[in-house]
């Protein structure tokens, strides 16, 4: 047995507007009313964002944004009740809310990013420390079951209730990683 | 940094007849409780050669990069601290226009004089950010103003400064993406 996840039509056809609609095969003679979402790019991701879609790539050009300067291929988050509508060649990370695609918070690209690399996840979250919830990051590592990554990185330090699995790098190591957080000057 | 220590820096150019307007974090800084590590100044083009080899000689420049790599700029010593300092030539700000008339623009409507000189506006230290190849790098500024309470209706003038220069297309897209960094840090009210 397999979760079979569409998408269904729009209010006045907006979905077979765009190249990122794919329609399923619907009986001889019969419309589809059943759709799939064909992301090959970030600049479908865009597309797919703007028709409501809840899907969100994650990116080095927003890690870099976000203040760690870092180059991985972009990942594109779904929500697990959606990933069965979506194809798409770009490495997928499955979110337990369809709110962490709709309107990611920091906290959601921390999570994201323990899957690709846990010390952008540390990096990005002290350079942001002061926009951090602790209870929605907690919230966030616990649904994606990341709390070993997280405990590796000493996540605790911005939530500390994150429960503890395995083991931590060396505190210096992580002073030096938060020390590396200086923002380069204004060069063109 | 503090300001007497923009001030004392702000010395050194004029006493070798520099013209010029502070940019960066240090015009932030002189109206944002913000914090910055570097004086960063933009030179009146037509004076930008002869600036920087003036300052290359002055006493109190203890190192001075010139590369073709890299923008000119060094390490001067201020109230006995060594700070970094860049000379941001206009023209690669400038979008389809020439660097002399963005200098001019900046200089005539989008800055304000203080006592240790011109001070750039918000959203011509902005748009600066976001008009270089390396925007994103840039971002974590961009952000780090925002906490420190410059509006985030500045990206409006940002808009308009670079229809005046002709790169509206590309800083709408930037500040797009610098958007959804801002709504992901919760600073976009």
């Amino acid at each position: 047995m397999k979760l079979d996840g569409a998408l269904t039509k729009l209010p006045r056809g907006r979905l077979k507007s765009s190249h990122v609609v794919r329609p399923e095969q619907a009986p001889r003679g019969r419309p589809s009313r059943r759709f799939r979402l064909a992301i090959e790019t970030s600049a479908d991701v865009l597309e797919a964002r703007r028709m409501g879609a809840p899907v969100f790539a994650l990116t080095p050009e927003l890690v870099t944004a976000l203040g760690y300067p870092i180059t991985f291929p972009p990942h594109l988050l779904v929500p697990c009740d959606f990933a069965a509508a979506v194809e798409t060649p770009l490495p997928v990370i499955l979110v337990a809310s369809a709110e962490a695609t709709l309107r990611p918070r920091i906290e959601d690209v921390v999570a994201a990013l323990l899957h690709i690399d846990a010390l952008a996840a540390r990096g990005v979250a002290y350079r942001n420390r002061h926009s951090i919830d602790p209870i929605q990051l907690l919230r966030r590592v616990v649904q994606g079951e990341m709390e070993r990554e997280a405990t590796r990185v000493h996540l605790q330090e911005f939530s500390p209730t994150i429960p503890e699995i395995g083991s931590t790098l060396p505190a210096s190591q992580l002073r030096r990683l938060d020390r590396d957080a200086q923002v380069v000057g204004l060069r063109a | 940094m503090k300001s007497d220590e923009a001030s004392e820096f702000a010395e050194l150019l004029h006493r070798n007849q520099i013209d010029f307007i502070f940019v960066g974090g240090t015009a932030i800084l002189r109206r944002y409780p913000s914090q910055t590590f570097d004086f960063d100044v933009m030179v009146l083009p037509r004076d930008f050669a002869r600036g920087v080899a003036a300052i290359d000689k002055d006493p109190s420049v203890a190192s001075m990069s010139r590369s073709p790599a890299t923008i000119p700029g060094g390490h001067v010593i201020v109230r006995g601290s060594l700070v970094r300092f860049d000379l941001l030539d206009p023209a690669a700000y400038a979008g389809t226009r020439t660097g002399q008339d963005f200098y001019t623009y900046v200089r005539r409507y989008a800055s304000d004089p203080s006592p240790i000189g011109r001070i750039a506006k918000p959203a011509v230290v902005w748009y600066m950010r976001l008009v270089i190849d390396r925007h994103e790098l840039y971002f974590p500024k961009i952000v780090r103003d925002l906490r420190a309470g410059v509006p985030w209706s500045t990206v409006d003038e940002v808009r308009r400064i670079a229809k005046r220069f002709g790169v509206d297309d590309v800083i709408r897209q930037r500040i797009q993406t610098l958007a959804e960094v801002a709504d992901i840090v919760k600073l976009r009210y």
